[in-house]
């Protein structure tokens, strides 16, 4: 199944989804209607996405897809992951996790200071030194810094409460 | 009609100048730092404003709002990460006419063309209040629906990627706008997790759907890994840059048009004007194959159009209490908090201050012209700035930022599932711009769908009042010509890359042993 299928199939799928969400409910019903008439919209455009896009009636005219240029699904998803792209991302897919988790138990001005800390040293080109190190960490806490003025200091934002700061 | 002259003065005092500057070189940075909205800047602004005369406290909030948006085009040119809806369609030429090495000129471009058309935008305030704010009444509910949805399907020609994607995408915005409570029943909604229970928030979108994909991008593997990719930030004169603004003046004519125009529609918003004049200038334009490309045109038309629109957006809030775009309403709060309520009386019983307020927008444009030019020289720094610092640094102000519109933990959420969720549908053709804008548009649609809704059932019907009378006739033609515009444009565009890859390449020509 080339790519575009997949999306219009996956378009198809949300859309029912949401139809089904959007359906099935106990009171209120009057109040999704708007959604769920955007959901059968959405529903159109997957069909058309799999008929235009997709070639979804070519494929049974005897015509092939194979050198239509688009790439297989299934190699898409496995590219996707195997390449380093998805492999770089994820230590920054985890700091965010666990940034959002720990931001309000731990601080956020702590967490922050960590986030920050932890993307330079990490996605830095330059070998890590202890040099270096240290330059991340004194960048880290200027712009902290400036993050604690401008906001707390200078717009009274109130940090969510935490163990620490 | 001249009685914004008797007030100038007032504009010149000491403190009420140096404020004037100090807000509009602050919303120039704030509106240049990714992660940051006027919206947001205006809000973040309000407190200050407590212990200041009214005067002085909407001069401040005046200018931040017409620098912010006007500077969140330096992060769209240079970083492709709009500072604000409205600089959505800047980012289309600004950031590939950067690309190629005309950086320089193009924040030049935004600039001018920011002030040609925030003065056109201002001056129509001052001298159309009374007539344009009884034009603007007229618009009923069908008509702002159309309006919305207009908004939406503009999209799907302005998308780098397919028509049909572009228009999916928008929906999925309007259908994602209606998580959480239904705006006239009351009704929750899919609110699955007590994160969603205030629905999606507009400024938590942006910043998700903009910044972190752009943050990821920046970290991801196909870029120099941390190096830095620098623009050449080219010597360009600014007379030069002038005469360029000048001979695009079919842009300029449609930006400033179709931006004063969004703007008094109260409740549309300011955030299509960008994008529809955008849209209309490459529909008439004799090269819309250019654009998208680094069409400095592409650049004149959204910016000239989103300050054109901050004037007018205006005119509704003052005269009605119905704020013209999503910043205006912000600025209703800072005018209820100085004792100020938008109507009629407001310009006889607050005249010197209201008149001092709008002669200040005008004071501003000019300011924001010289200070921009002048801090776009040094923008440079913003691109010296290696990736890696920057990607650290956008995560942690979208972060903030976000937190700070409403406090809100659950904001942040929000916006890290959908910018992440981005990231991966940017990877099967899909773009933000569509999405966000659905989701802004989203409430404005419904709300205007439901009310039409109650109206045509107690009168002509549903279908004749949604689809009769000239002006419902028009708008939807204007949708379905949009969208048919741009398929037949695609179609086109097909048909010769078919054409272009079946004529034989001198390579292939060579293999089978025939002249090419």
């Amino acid at each position: 199944m080339n790519s575009s299928r997949m999306v219009g199939a996956s378009g198809l799928v949300l859309a029912v989804l949401l139809i089904s969400a959007g359906s099935n409910v106990e009171y209120g019903a009057k109040a999704y209607r708007f959604p769920n008439i955007i959901a059968y919209i959405l529903a159109g455009f997957s069909v058309i996405m799999l008929v235009v896009e997709g070639k979804l009636f070519e494929r049974y005219k005897g015509v092939s897809v194979e050198n239509s240029g688009v790439v297989l699904g299934g190699e898409k998803w496995l590219d996707i992951l195997r390449t380093s792209d998805f492999i770089r991302l994820a230590p920054m897919f985890f700091i965010l996790f666990a940034y959002l988790y720990l931001a309000d138990i731990v601080g956020l001005y702590v967490c922050s200071f960590v986030t920050f800390l932890s993307i330079v040293t990490l996605y830095a080109p330059e070998k890590l030194t202890v040099k270096l190190f240290l330059k991340y960490i004194f960048v880290t806490v200027i712009f902290t810094g400036i993050i604690y003025m401008v906001f707390s200091g200078g717009l009274q934002l109130q940090a969510p409460p935490a163990y620490l700061f | 009609m001249f009685e914004f002259l008797q007030y100038m003065p007032d504009v010149f005092t000491p403190w009420n100048f140096m404020v004037l500057v100090l807000g509009t070189v602050g919303g120039l940075v704030l509106g240049a730092t990714p992660g940051l909205s006027p919206t947001m800047a205006v809000a973040l602004l309000i407190p200050f404003t407590f212990h200041m005369e009214p005067a002085t406290g909407l001069i401040l909030l005046g200018a931040a709002y017409t620098a912010t948006v006007a500077g969140g085009a330096v992060s769209a040119i240079l970083l492709s990460i709009p500072g604000a809806p409205a600089n959505i369609a800047t980012t289309l030429d600004g950031h590939p006419l950067a690309k190629s090495g005309k950086a320089t000129a193009a924040l030049h471009y935004c600039f001018l063309s920011s002030f040609v058309g925030g003065v056109l935008g201002v001056l129509v305030l001052i001298f159309f209040t009374p007539t344009l704010s009884r034009w603007a009444l007229g618009f009923g509910p069908s008509h702002l629906f159309w309006v919305a949805i207009l908004g939406v399907t503009v999209i799907g020609s302005l998308g780098s990627g397919s028509v049909i994607k572009g228009l999916f995408a928008g929906f999925v915005g309007l259908w994602i706008s209606t998580i959480g409570y239904d705006p006239v029943l009351g009704v929750e909604r899919f609110v699955v997790t007590d994160h969603l229970a205030g629905g999606i928030n507009i400024i938590a979108a942006l910043v998700g759907l903009f910044a972190i994909p752009q943050v990821l991008t920046m970290l991801a593997p196909d870029k120099v890994p941390g190096g830095v990719k620098k623009f050449a930030m080219e010597s360009q004169g600014l007379l030069t840059s002038i005469r360029d603004t000048l001979l695009a003046w079919k842009a300029l004519v449609i930006g400033s048009l179709v931006g004063i125009i969004v703007g008094l529609i109260p409740g549309a918003g300011g955030q299509i004007a960008g994008l529809v004049a955008y849209d209309q200038t490459k529909k008439l334009s004799r090269h819309p194959e250019k654009f998208g490309k680094g069409e400095p045109a592409g650049v004149v038309s959204a910016e000239s159009a989103n300050n054109a629109m901050v004037g007018p957006s205006l005119v509704p809030l003052l005269t009605l209490s119905v704020p013209g775009s999503p910043t205006a309403a912000v600025l209703l709060g800072g005018l209820l908090i100085h004792g100020l309520f938008p109507g009629p009386a407001l310009f006889t019983e607050h005249a010197p201050i209201v008149w001092t307020f709008i002669d200040s927008l005008l004071v501003g444009q000019l300011l924001m012209c010289v200070f921009g030019l002048a801090i776009s020289r040094y923008s440079r720094f913003v691109m010296d700035v290696p990736e890696f610092y920057m990607a650290a640094a956008i995560t942690i102000l979208a972060v903030f930022g976000t937190y700070s519109v409403q406090n809100s933990f659950s904001d942040v959420f929000v916006m890290m599932a959908l910018g992440i969720g981005m990231y991966f549908a940017s990877k099967l053709g899909f773009s933000p711009s569509p999405l966000v804008l659905g989701i802004i548009l989203g409430p404005i649609a419904e709300s205007n769908f439901v009310q039409g809704e109650l109206i045509a059932s107690v009168g002509e019907g549903v279908l004749p009042y949604f689809f009769g009378g000239a002006l419902n006739i028009v708008l939807v033609a204007f949708c379905v010509g949009s969208i048919g515009y741009s398929i037949y444009g695609e179609y086109r565009l097909k048909e010769q890359n078919k054409v272009i890859s079946d004529i034989p390449s001198g390579q292939d020509c060579a293999k089978e042993g025939v002249q090419p």
